[in-house]
């Protein structure tokens, strides 16, 4: 994330991150309304506000997103059933992101943010293999 | 062939097919042997990350954003995006009787071409010194084999002694004599069979040294038949700054397993100037904010948390020891600059070494009057205490008459006497390197010098006179050195014995 | 004077006149021995010879004794420098004695510590040799393990790939939905 040194500036970042969110999460309209309000500002320091919004905006939407990679098939009930329990478990709720990957071999492999659990049959091998 | 298969097959068997939890972070820049790392949110501060190819770093800054981490090795294969995972754990480094004898480089790795390392225990290098309640007092004499050290600045087991002076002064060679003389003390000792005795163990830490010299020094220490009790832990020039500023607190984490196992172990940095430079690189690069002379502020506790690890233990806590032997070079003999200063406070005393000594000739060129042990002389043997006791006075008393030597002719014979006495001490202490003299040959020539008997020899031949009383007392008078030794006091009756072998060597003695 | 000679020529004269028919006073008269300077001449002879035995013989004999004196003195002194020189002779006798056998002794010393100095080189000699060996031994030991530990490496990742390769073709699409469906379940439980 960019550091902004102004006080202020670093609260008008906060602020735009915090009327971009619905229920926790980026919402692309809120997102779009933000950026309207701003574009108008003809200081110094927007590209900097923008660059420092974008870098909160993407930390948040990987901090929020549920990515699901497995191999084979999956029930869209199971993956739901999943998010559920996730969303439950983290107390915040999530952005599914699920595609499959069949270089796993078998399982699967879930991350939200920097946490990962891997309980798929290629990690089991690299794991073997180091 | 097919115990190998079978080792693959139980591998196999007890893979842990349990779902891992990871936490990952990428790679935003690299450089300098530094990483910036985006996420790692749950990295702990000096925690084991772990980069592609089994790279290994550490996490320094815990920002807002972004973790901070000096890689050790390697970092030609790394790139921005590679995914980085912390490994839960501290850096250890392996620790043993195994590694003795072994050239280890800062993480442990064996670098000898002796195969691997078998070690059963690993220790974080950093490591919270032992506290007041678990230490005890230094009572135990830590033999450097050169003469003017062991009568006026002693060292003893768990104490810190400093080594501090420009290049090219003899600092390393002060430490490789004392590892060579411990070297053979534990082999008297243990060839003794004496349940009582304890070995002294060496580690030598060298950083930021050349290779040539790292690899002169392996050998000398090799001829001497000193490896099998050293292990030396090397973070050459070449080494990227975080080898270099972790390989002392490696060095010391295998030393505190030898204190741990209730054993004594006597660790050299050589030297700390070049570890606190690496460390000032790596906090500049990690955008730490500079201090005086550009060092950042912590760079104090850099070295004191490394030197309060070197302690002796009382016997509730094992009785072991960790003595430290730290090397400073100075610029033009500045002992008030920051990091020497820095050092000097930390330190239980220091052994000033000055070129301008080392270029008269006096080797090793100790300024005594610079130098100080604050153990002193409860780190001496009796029989050393004895003898030694009045010649720190008398070398300064020297000093200070010195200025008059030139009027030779017009002094009174009190003070001709002090200054005649004043030099043969000076001869008297000069040694060649790699050549330390045992306990008991120091007792004998330092009380033949405080009883007269090299008054009569001239001045430039005091240093064969020296020589022939040492080979007289090593045949002759072998028996008086074995009750020296192992007495370990002046009785009188040693006393009269050595009295009488010193005279009987003295009938012998012709002056060129 | 004059009356101690009135004296002895009266008493020579009575002498003369009585002994005119002596043998002996004829015999002084025929050799015209004068009575009175022949006592006049005894007087003198006895006034020199004691002026000679006052002032001459008395200091030569005292001279001639000092010089006796001296010359026993001196023999003495000189048998006196013959015993000392004969103990001297003894006791340098006793120190070359002694000289020799301390050089003896000393010879025997340096051979005893050559003999030990050859044996415990022979020893060390043996020692290093072992050493060698054990050395030697140690370094094909360690090399084995180096080579067991690398064939052990190569192997287990052949086996790992061929493994992978083996189950990606031979894994059915419906054990691999089971395997993705049960790993969800487990990370849930997590």
């Amino acid at each position: 994330m960019l550091k902004i040194k102004d006080r202020r500036q670093r609260m008008l970042v906060k602020r735009m991150v915090e009327l971009s969110l619905k229920d926790g999460i980026p919402d692309p309209e809120r997102v779009e309304a933000v950026l309207a309000a701003v574009r108008n500002q003809t200081s110094r320091s927007h590209r900097i506000i923008l660059k420092s919004y974008l870098g909160a905006i993407r930390s948040l939407i990987r901090e929020s997103t549920l990515e699901v990679v497995y191999a084979g098939e999956l029930d869209p009930q199971a993956i739901d059933s999943f998010l559920k329990s996730m969303e439950t478990r983290m107390n915040r709720n999530l952005i599914l992101d699920s595609r499959e990957d069949s270089s796993l071999i078998a399982g699967s492999r879930v991350t939200i943010g920097d946490h990962v659990w891997d309980a798929s049959l290629r990690g089991l091998v690299a794991r073997l293999i180091n | 062939m097919s115990s190998i298969i079978e080792t693959i097959e139980n591998e196999i068997r007890n893979l842990e097919t349990a779902v891992r939890k990871e936490n990952i972070g990428h790679i935003l820049s690299i450089a300098d042997g530094v990483a910036r790392i985006d996420g790692l949110s749950d990295v702990m501060y000096n925690e084991m990350i772990e980069f592609p190819g089994g790279i290994i770093g550490q996490a320094l800054n815990l920002n807002e954003g972004e973790v901070g981490s000096v890689v050790f090795g390697d970092i030609s294969s790394l790139k921005e995006g590679d995914e980085v995972k912390t490994t839960g754990r501290l850096f250890s480094v392996p620790v043993g009787m195994c590694l003795l004898g072994r050239v280890v480089d800062a993480l442990g790795n064996p670098i000898d071409g002796k195969g691997p390392i078998e070690a059963k225990e690993f220790y974080p290098v950093e490591k919270i010194a032992p506290g007041i309640i678990p230490r005890r007092s230094v009572n135990q004499p830590v033999q450097t084999g050169i003469m003017s050290i062991d009568s006026m600045i002693p060292i003893g087991r768990g104490q810190r002694e400093l080594i501090i002076g420009d290049r090219a002064t003899g600092k390393t060679t002060i430490a490789i004599d004392t590892i060579i003389n411990q070297a053979r003390i534990n082999d008297e000792g243990i060839a003794s069979g004496d349940p009582e005795f304890r070995p002294l163990y060496s580690i030598y830490v060298a950083v930021g040294q050349k290779n040539a010299n790292v690899a002169r020094t392996i050998r000398t220490l090799e001829q001497a038949d000193a490896m099998k009790y050293t292990i030396i832990v090397s973070a050459p020039a070449a080494d990227n700054p975080a080898n270099q500023y972790i390989a002392p607190f490696s060095g010391a984490a295998m030393g505190e397993w030898f204190m741990a196992e209730g054993k004594d172990a006597l660790i050299v940095y050589d030297d700390l100037s070049k570890q606190a430079v690496a460390y000032r690189q790596i906090s500049l690069i990690l955008k730490r904010p500079a201090g005086r002379e550009a060092f950042p502020g912590d760079v104090f506790y850099l070295h004191s948390r490394l030197l309060e690890r070197a302690a002796r233990l009382n016997q509730e806590n094992g009785g072991g020891s960790l003595t430290a032997l730290p090397i400073i070079e100075t610029q033009a003999g500045d002992i008030s600059a920051y990091i020497p200063t820095n050092v000097i406070s930390i330190t239980d005393g220091q052994i000033f070494l000055e070129t301008d000594l080392f270029n008269q000739g006096i080797r090793p060129a100790i300024a005594v009057g610079l130098s100080v042990s604050r153990v002193g002389s409860s780190a001496q043997t009796k029989a050393l205490k004895k003898v030694a006791g009045q010649i720190k006075l008398q070398l300064a008393q020297f000093r200070e008459l010195a200025a008059f030597a030139q009027f030779g002719s017009d002094l009174d014979p009190k003070t001709k006497a002090q200054l005649d006495r004043g030099s043969r001490i000076v001869e008297l202490f000069k040694q060649p390197a790699l050549k330390p003299f045992s306990m008991e040959v120091e007792v004998g020539i330092v009380w033949a010098m405080q009883n007269d008997f090299f008054d009569d020899i001239p001045l430039d031949q005091i240093t064969r006179a020296k020589l022939s009383l040492q080979d007289h007392l090593q045949g002759r008078g072998s028996s008086v050195l074995d009750s020296i030794k192992k007495k370990k006091e002046l009785t009188d009756e040693i006393a009269a014995a050595l009295r009488k072998t010193v005279e009987e060597w003295k009938q012998t003695w012709t002056n060129d | 004077m004059k009356i101690w000679f009135q004296i002895a020529a009266d008493t020579v004269g009575a002498a003369t006149d009585a002994a005119s028919t002596n043998p002996i006073s004829r015999l002084l008269i025929n050799f015209h021995v004068d009575t009175e300077r022949f006592v006049a001449q005894v007087l003198a002879i006895l006034i020199v010879f004691v002026a000679l035995w006052l002032f001459a013989s008395k200091p030569i004999l005292k001279t001639m004794d000092e010089r006796r004196k001296k010359i026993s003195d001196g023999l003495e002194y000189a048998e006196e420098m013959k015993q000392k020189l004969a103990e001297a002779e003894k006791r340098q006798a006793e120190i070359m004695k002694e000289a020799a056998l301390e050089a003896k002794r000393i010879s025997e010393d340096a051979q005893a510590k050559a003999r030990e100095l050859v044996d415990r080189s022979a020893a060390e000699t043996a020692r290093r040799n072992e050493e060698m060996v054990a050395r030697t031994r140690e370094a094909l030991e360690l090399e084995r393990k180096q080579m067991v530990s690398e064939v052990r490496e190569q192997v287990s990742r052949l086996v790992a790939i061929t493994s992978s390769k083996v189950l990606q073709r031979e894994l059915s699409a419906e054990e691999k939905t089971r395997f993705a469906n049960a790993s969800l379940k487990e990370i849930a439980q997590q």
